[in-house]
């Protein structure tokens, strides 16, 4: 490790905590502001056949974000098998095949964007425009619509409604998403990142052999992959492409965009409810489970491979770790602070090939989204999710003590633990009973690259980044086949919707109760002794669940490379 | 094709109404234990 690349992390580190404060009042002043409608709003309303006034109950809120997204999904199905019919397709690309447009389409209406195919050799530039950048908007705003839901559930008193969901996407979008993802454009097409609808172009490389360079829209789908957490590269080697993340400078911007929203939440959440040490309580265990995050998977890939240890290169005191699968513009400590930013929101871009990280460092990266992406996580799930597990520990915090469970004033009982031990325990049931499944069938066994517990471990990070909404990959897996993308679009689609309507829910039970004033018994939720509850509360429920599944993939691989036998 | 694209379709129908279904669950789930909704402290 160089101090050059702690100074990396700690700079990045900086600028987040920098952010949160002022991005946090301008959220909460967006999503909070009844009146002030501007002109182009209102005109959506109207076109659309909306009251902005009439607020829904939770149910009311599920059903609309519901059937948004059922409509979102058969647009952007149709569009990938209709695309050798519509305009923008200078290369001819032919429909999708009805089993990976199923799966791009419930990938990128999730906000996950896993992706079964290359961009450039797949989709063509109206179906990247129309189809996967406008759900890129669309899904990071229902996450961010579902947070302020949840919080305004908790901040109401004796209230049957937690807001308009359509106000609230539309809001999102064009106060929030629209303008940050403009300016995050035009850096990166001042920085070389392309932006045009001209067909890809030839160039005759030093070799003297010809090489067809792919471009197109990239910049204006850059900004929001990165913003909306959604992730989803328009080329296959994502941010690891020098057309998509072309210098440092644009590698620690990429990851900036992917944070600015998920940490700001913490703040709008505590403006909202009245108090900004609770969302400042909530940041500060974000930040706890990053930096531990991002220094195991920096320490782990500066120590580089023992297997190597007697090459040249890694006795080279200049040596910086393990390379494989990386950027040399990058090197290990952009691409691990990268990779640990990646997997800890729900963003899952990447700049380098994880599959090639070190074994504990990629247990590291499925254990960020094993957790319930609660590291700051996507635009708004991230909020909600750190609320779930916020829920659950003023219960046990609770009942440790004997008193009556409580948090901002809000009584917690059976209707909320419920709900939110359903919302907690879907995500594991996804991960673990498809990779199970997988790893013992021969359609899933066909898609390996490697064997034994890397092969394991390629499999359980699939359906891992899948049913948790990250949508990064460990790369080694060949997923392009029908069992993979109809049990990873089920994943994706369960590890989304049926977290989501459980949130509603518990925003709906707790709106509907009254706030009790703090006494003496109360437990304060924003000390350091709440935090450290907290984060020993996530890293149990998360250890536990999955510690099983990562003993006999990553750890036992690291074992094995230890003994000098690697897979 | 045409075949699977009404395969896909009608999975993506299913999913759809098992969330529906999901509310529906959940909502019965919160009233039949809604004692403590707006209970005075």
């Amino acid at each position: 490790m160089t101090w050059q690349g702690w100074l990396q992390i700690a700079l990045f580190a900086a600028l987040v905590t920098l952010a949160v404060r002022p991005l946090g009042g301008y959220i909460a002043h967006i999503v909070e502001s009844n009146g002030g409608r501007r002109r182009v709003e209102t005109a959506i309303y109207r076109m659309a056949g909306i009251d902005p006034a009439e607020e829904q109950n939770w149910a009311g809120y599920a059903r609309a974000l519901l059937c948004f997204h059922f409509a979102g999904i058969l647009v952007l199905y149709g569009l990938q098998r209709l695309q050798h019919g519509l305009p923008w397709n200078p290369q001819g690309l032919g429909p999708v095949a009805p089993d990976l447009a199923i799966n791009t389409a419930v990938s990128f209406a999730t906000n996950t964007s896993w992706q079964s195919y290359a961009g450039e050799a797949t989709l063509s530039y109206f179906t990247q425009m129309a189809g996967i950048t406008v759900q890129s908007f669309l899904s990071g705003a229902t996450g961010v619509a579902v947070s302020i839901a949840l919080t305004r559930g908790i901040a109401r008193q004796s209230a049957r409604t937690i807001g308009n969901f359509w106000v609230d996407l539309t809001r999102i979008t064009l106060y929030i998403l629209l303008p940050i993802s403009i300016l995050a454009a035009l850096f990166l097409l001042w920085q070389g990142v392309p932006q045009t609808l001209a067909s890809y172009i030839g160039a005759t490389t030093m070799e003297g052999a010809h090489q067809l360079l792919a471009r197109g829209p990239v910049a204006s789908q850059e900004a929001i992959k990165l913003l909306s957490g959604d992730g989803g590269g328009f080329f296959s080697a994502n941010s690891a492409h020098p057309f998509e993340n072309p210098n440092a400078l644009t590698g620690l911007v990429e990851i900036l965009l992917i944070f600015l929203l998920g940490a700001a939440l913490t703040n709008t959440f505590g403006r909202i409810v009245g108090d900004e040490r609770k969302g400042w309580a909530l940041f500060a265990v974000m930040a706890t489970l990053f930096v531990g995050s991002v220094a195991a998977i920096y320490a782990g890939e500066t120590a580089s491979n023992p297997a190597l240890a007697a090459l040249a290169s890694d006795r080279d005191p200049d040596s910086h770790g393990n390379m494989e699968g990386k950027e040399v513009r990058f090197g290990v400590a952009q691409s691990a602070l990268f990779a640990a930013v990646s997997t800890a929101s729900s963003d899952g871009a990447v700049n380098s090939m994880h599959d090639s990280f070190m074994p504990l460092s990629g247990g590291v990266l499925m254990a960020n989204m094993m957790l319930d992406e609660v590291i700051v996580g996507g635009p708004g799930s991230g909020l909600f999710g750190i609320l779930l597990f916020v829920i659950v520990a003023t219960f046990m915090a609770g009942l440790m003590i004997g008193r009556t469970p409580e948090y901002l004033g809000k009584k917690i009982e059976a209707n909320e633990v419920k709900m939110a031990m359903l919302a907690l325990l879907c995500v594991p049931a996804f991960i673990l009973g498809p990779a199970a499944l997988a790893s013992v069938i021969q359609e899933g066994l066909d898609g390996l690259g490697n064997a034994g517990p890397h092969g394991l471990a390629e499999i359980l990070y699939a359906f891992t980044s899948a049913a948790a909404t990250n949508g990064s990959a460990f790369a080694g897996l060949s997923a392009a086949s029908p069992f993979y993308n109809l049990t990873l679009a089920a994943a994706m689609f369960a590890g989304r919707f049926f977290v989501i309507v459980p949130v509603l829910c518990i925003a709906g039970t707790l709106a509907a109760k009254r706030r009790v004033p703090a006494s003496a018994g109360t437990l304060p939720t924003h000390g350091v002794l709440f935090v450290s509850f907290l984060v020993g509360l996530i890293l149990i429920v998360g250890g536990l669940v999955f510690f099983p599944a990562l003993a006999i993939s990553p750890l036992a691989e690291h074992f094995a490379m230890l003994g000098g036998r690697a897979f | 094709m045409i075949l699977g694209d009404v395969l896909i379709l009608m999975l993506l129908a299913a999913a759809f109404a098992g969330a529906t279904l999901y509310i529906d669950v959940c909502a019965r789930m919160i009233v039949t234990d809604d004692s403590s909704a707006d209970e005075p402290s």
